[in-house]
């Protein structure tokens, strides 16, 4: 099978409050720092074709991507589209779009203010139904609420293990230039931070954030023209869980099994546990690190606690970067895990960079309590 | 048989109205920061593409046509001429009060003096509606009380 790389990745730095610029302005700094690597252009010798990931609520306009088409290259007769799910979906896409011959080079560009809305639940409200669980006050952060205590109950997960999370996710993200939130942390100030939704605690919730991310794809064929180390992406997979949360089983991952296995099988991996060594899981709470482990098959089943204490993280260099619980917005949460992989892979993420690693695998999420799963798996 | 469906229809397909609010703040950036702050002061900037040389109004940081970060200033207008325009005979309601602005009202576009390749969208006053031609000259008309908002200006007039 033909390959798909990922050439260059620009992240932007992250911020609870990125008040002195728009959007636009932030994708406009990423254009110039992919460009920078790699020299590309646009037009019939360089990129034809541009995705995009942004949200219509957190950008308070229909066909969000609209605003950005100047500062993405597509305001000039260039194909664009759209990716209106967690951007890790766009990289499939884009390899859709190079596997089928329809492009070679895809540059791809995600963005997300979560501070322009006086509260980003009021966003996640939006994703319900008008005249039922939106006006009940469903929103991701209850949705996350009702998750914890089936997972935490399922898998006898303790607030110890979850605050163990969360310090240590700060403590990594110290060493990451583009990471939000670095305030260093005791076990005791997460278990006895307030509680935001029982059983979620402040602290294990990820801080509101800005940011956003470019990356630079490619056929096997071109990829070299922008780079002299490819990073190829081998597997690719998303599954959808219900709407309604009543349908589900919140306890299990079973939709992250499904898009894991997928992805595994694509990129020729028959058992993850030995295979993979870097992982960037999008923990929005602290409860869904584990939970997302066990779906991504590196534990078993109920195993996502004993996984924290005795051996996991460190040995899959779970989430170097920080993860969500340093703070990423939410709609390009895996995305930016995948530029923390790409470094990685690369051997440039400089003071969090992990030693020999060539199998990193991203997982992101959409939608209210891990609905809709995606899973990348990157290899040098 | 229809009747009988349609006085089903009418007790039991409910439709439940529905005004959806959320509190939002915008940042402007150092580009459209600087427009809302010559509108204060009744200018208009514009920037200035440096690879193609055409001007933006509102301005923006990056020429959609060459993709090139485009961050140089130039005052434009505040005279220009009208290139085209419609008239709106029936308003959108605003979907949070409901409530309909008086029509007809216009969209304008002017290519404001000095400007290159480029046109800013407003409104005319309406007395001057009937007046309206492509090729004629407007200035603007601006609110005495200007806080660096679009609304600093109120629309523009016929000149002469």
């Amino acid at each position: 099978m033909k390959r798909v790389a990922i050439c260059a990745a620009a992240q932007h730095e992250i911020k609870s409050n990125i008040w002195h610029k728009r959007f636009q302005d932030m994708l406009m700094d990423l254009l110039e720092d992919v460009q920078g690597q790699t020299g590309f252009t646009f037009g019939d010798n360089g990129v034809k074709n541009v995705l995009t990931c942004s949200d219509d609520f957190f950008d308070a306009r229909t066909i969000s991507d609209n605003a950005i088409n100047d500062v993405v290259g597509a305001g000039n007769y260039r194909g664009e589209q759209k990716m209106a799910q967690e951007g890790l979906n766009g990289i499939g896409y884009a390899m859709a779009c190079i596997l089928s011959g329809h492009d070679d080079v895809i540059y791809f560009a995600g963005h997300c203010k979560e501070s322009s809305s006086a509260s980003r639940n009021q966003i996640s409200n939006m994703a319900y139904d008008p005249f039922y669980c939106r006006c009940l006050g469903l929103d991701y952060l209850s949705a996350a609420g009702l998750q914890a205590r089936a997972y935490m109950e399922k898998a006898a997960v303790t607030e110890e293990q979850l605050a163990k999370v969360v310090v240590r996710a700060r403590q990594w993200a110290s060493r990451n230039e583009y990471a939000n939130e670095k305030t260093q942390l005791h076990p005791g100030d997460v278990m006895y931070s307030s509680v935001l939704c029982d059983p979620i605690r402040t602290l294990h919730a990820y801080p509101v954030s800005d940011g956003a991310v470019a990356l630079l794809l490619a056929s096997e064929e071109k990829a070299y023209e922008y780079t002299d180390q490819p990073i190829w992406i081998t597997g690719f997979g998303n599954c959808m869980d219900g709407y309604d949360l009543g349908t589900r089983d919140l306890a299990s991952s079973n939709a992250l099994k499904k898009a894991a296995n997928q992805a595994y099988k694509m990129a020729g991996i028959k058992q993850p546990k030995k295979s993979v060594n870097l992982v960037e899981v999008m923990d929005c709470y602290a409860y869904q690190q584990p939970m997302w482990i066990e779906g991504l098959g590196l534990c078993d089943e109920r195993e996502g606690g004993r996984f924290i204490d005795e051996y996991g993280p460190a040995k899959y260099n779970v989430n170097l970067s920080g993860g969500m619980l340093a703070g990423r917005p939410l709609m390009i949460g895996g995305l930016y895990g995948a530029a923390e992989a790409f470094l990685q892979l690369k051997g440039q993420a400089n003071e969090h960079q992990a030693s020999d690693v060539n199998c990193a695998v991203i997982q992101s999420t959409t939608g209210g309590a891990g609905q809709h799963q995606t899973v990348v798996v990157l290899e040098r | 048989m229809a009747e009988n469906i349609q006085k089903i229809a009418a007790e039991e397909l409910i439709s439940i109205q529905v005004i959806n609010s959320i509190d939002y703040s915008f940042s402007t950036g150092p580009i459209m920061g600087k427009w809302f702050q010559g509108l204060k002061e009744k200018k208009f900037y514009a920037t200035k593409c440096p690879s193609c040389g055409r001007t933006m109004t509102p301005p923006r940081g990056c020429c959609a046509l060459c993709v090139v970060r485009s961050e140089d200033f130039v005052e434009v207008g505040p005279k220009g001429t009208v290139v085209n325009y419609d008239i709106a005979y029936y308003a959108s309601p605003d979907p949070l009060t409901g409530k309909v602005r008086k029509t007809p009202y216009s969209a304008l576009f002017v290519m404001l003096d000095g400007s290159a390749r480029d046109i800013f969208a407003h409104e005319i006053k309406d007395d001057d509606i009937p007046k309206l031609k492509r090729g004629v000259r407007v200035r603007p008309v601006w609110n005495e009380v200007r806080t660096g908002s679009i609304h600093d200006l109120l629309y523009f007039e016929i000149d002469g």
